[in-house]
């Protein structure tokens, strides 16, 4: 069953005057092919300078997040006709435009950074893994499965104001560490997301919620941070 | 920066301007009581409450007090442990009941008044 | 930590406003104008009780507002000179308006 579709896109050009503008095309796609689809069919039969990020076209890398008729999407998990006949495209919000639908990453994962994303446990090893119990990696398979996309950070008005703010995906890379029962760095964890521009900062406005393509529940791990921060100001307790 | 808006983002939104909106009143407010040392300026003052736009404000005022009240207690049940799966409801349902209590009160405010 | 509570208090200070702000609205906008005439404040004013309750609500208001305002400043304001005297301003407004309030309850 095959349709026409016009793909609206917004360009950016650095070298060309004006660097920016929409372009129009019309092409017929399968409805149960993808906006990837669509954005390949473009660059292979009508303009090959559109630019975008593509890797593995199945919801895993995150490589294609974009913003799709006005909200933050994977492009390859995007069926067509899920979408009306006239679809925006334009790149991820609130990043700085490399060249059409690619946008600078750094920032985003500037972020990631700073909170400490890897296991920090200084005890002797044991003589093969550092166990964990099934009800222990519950407590984060969900913040596990993040394909750091990008699509959470750029949606939440915070981050468009403020790009010193932690943001989504940052905040819940700490919680995966911070629950994760083989860590020990919950304190010098929590002092980094207790900051000015930290978890104080979410204001459950549940945007990033609402466009993540692993359907991770953020600000419900974020909220548990904010909690564990509040636990830890008055018991002094550890996790 | 065009994005679309949802019931979650939206509340957000209006429990911000609210909250500007109320912190200029209670400046506002505290300034009109300051007048309480002279009964004579006061009363004068309080007689401006008589003013049919004035209560207009009062009704304004009360929607503004209302969505920021339901706003905020929406995100101090989820802060304080409410499961985030009722988010949705708890923007819809508080949107409802802001609907309705500001009418009824509204209706009664208006027919005491005239 | 200091944050940590401070948020924490923000949301505290919300719950006694419902309250407080609900019950106020009703005396003071759905009761008639006879309610916050000068004499019928005064009245009112005369009982301690009624003045602990009105310091608690004033305190509570503006702690709540300006800490709201301030995270509003350090979401949007970001040159430095800005940032500077608006956080000043909101830290000092609070302190100003209390002082007064204090003044109309007890004097």
């Amino acid at each position: 069953m095959e349709k026409y579709y016009t793909f609206k896109i917004k360009r950016f050009l650095p070298d060309e005057t004006p660097s920016v503008r929409w372009d129009e095309f019309r092409i017929r796609l399968n409805r149960m092919e993808r906006i990837i689809d669509g954005l390949i069919k473009i660059k292979e039969t009508r303009d090959g300078t559109l630019t975008f990020r593509k890797s593995c076209a199945h919801g895993v890398c995150g490589s294609c997040a974009m913003k799709i008729n006005g909200k933050n999407r994977l492009a390859c998990q995007t069926l067509v006709k899920d979408m009306p006949e006239v679809i925006e495209i334009e790149p991820l919000p609130a990043l700085p435009v490399i060249k059409d639908l690619a946008v600078d990453m750094t920032l985003f994962f500037e972020k990631n950074d700073r909170v400490l994303p890897y296991l920090v446990n200084d005890e002797p090893p044991p003589e093969r893994e550092r166990l964990q119990s099934p009800d222990d990696q519950h407590k984060i398979l969900e913040s596990i499965t993040c394909i750091m996309c990008g699509s959470c950070t750029t949606s939440c008005p915070v981050f468009w104001a403020d790009k010193e703010y932690l943001g989504p995906s940052a905040l819940l890379k700490a919680y995966r560490f911070t629950f994760d029962t083989r860590d020990r760095a919950t304190q010098q964890r929590l002092e980094k997301i207790t900051g000015e521009h930290g978890v104080w900062r979410c204001h459950s406005i549940f945007n990033c919620v609402d466009v993540c393509p692993k359907e991770i529940d953020i600000t419900k791990h974020i909220l548990k941070l904010k909690r564990l921060a509040v636990k830890k100001g008055f018991t002094g307790d550890s996790q | 920066m065009r994005y679309k808006w949802s019931i979650n983002s939206l509340a957000w939104l209006f429990h911000r301007i609210t909250g500007i909106v109320l912190s200029f009143y209670i400046i506002a407010h505290i300034y009109v009581l300051s007048h309480l040392k002279d009964p004579e300026s006061y009363n004068r003052l309080m007689g401006m409450m008589k003013n049919p736009i004035v209560k207009i404000g009062e009704l304004g005022l009360f929607a503004v007090v209302l969505i920021h009240v339901f706003a905020g207690l929406r995100v101090t049940f989820l802060e304080a442990g409410i499961s985030t799966k009722y988010q949705k409801h708890m923007a819809y349902t508080g949107a409802v009941f802001i609907a309705l209590v500001w009418f009824i009160g509204a209706v009664y405010f208006l027919k005491e008044v005239f | 930590m200091g944050r940590t509570f401070a948020w924490l208090f923000h949301r505290l200070t919300g719950i006694i406003l419902v309250v407080g702000l609900l019950y106020h609205f009703h005396l003071m906008h759905f009761m008639g104008h006879d309610n916050y005439s000068y004499e019928a404040v005064m009245k009112r004013l005369a009982d301690p009780a009624w003045k602990t309750f009105n310091i608690v609500f004033l305190f509570s208001a503006l702690y709540h507002g300006f800490y709201g305002l301030n995270g509003i400043i350090t979401e949007y304001i970001k040159t430095d000179f800005l940032k500077r005297s608006l956080s000043v301003l909101v830290f000092i407004l609070p302190l100003v308006l209390a002082f007064f309030g204090v003044k109309i309850v007890f004097f």
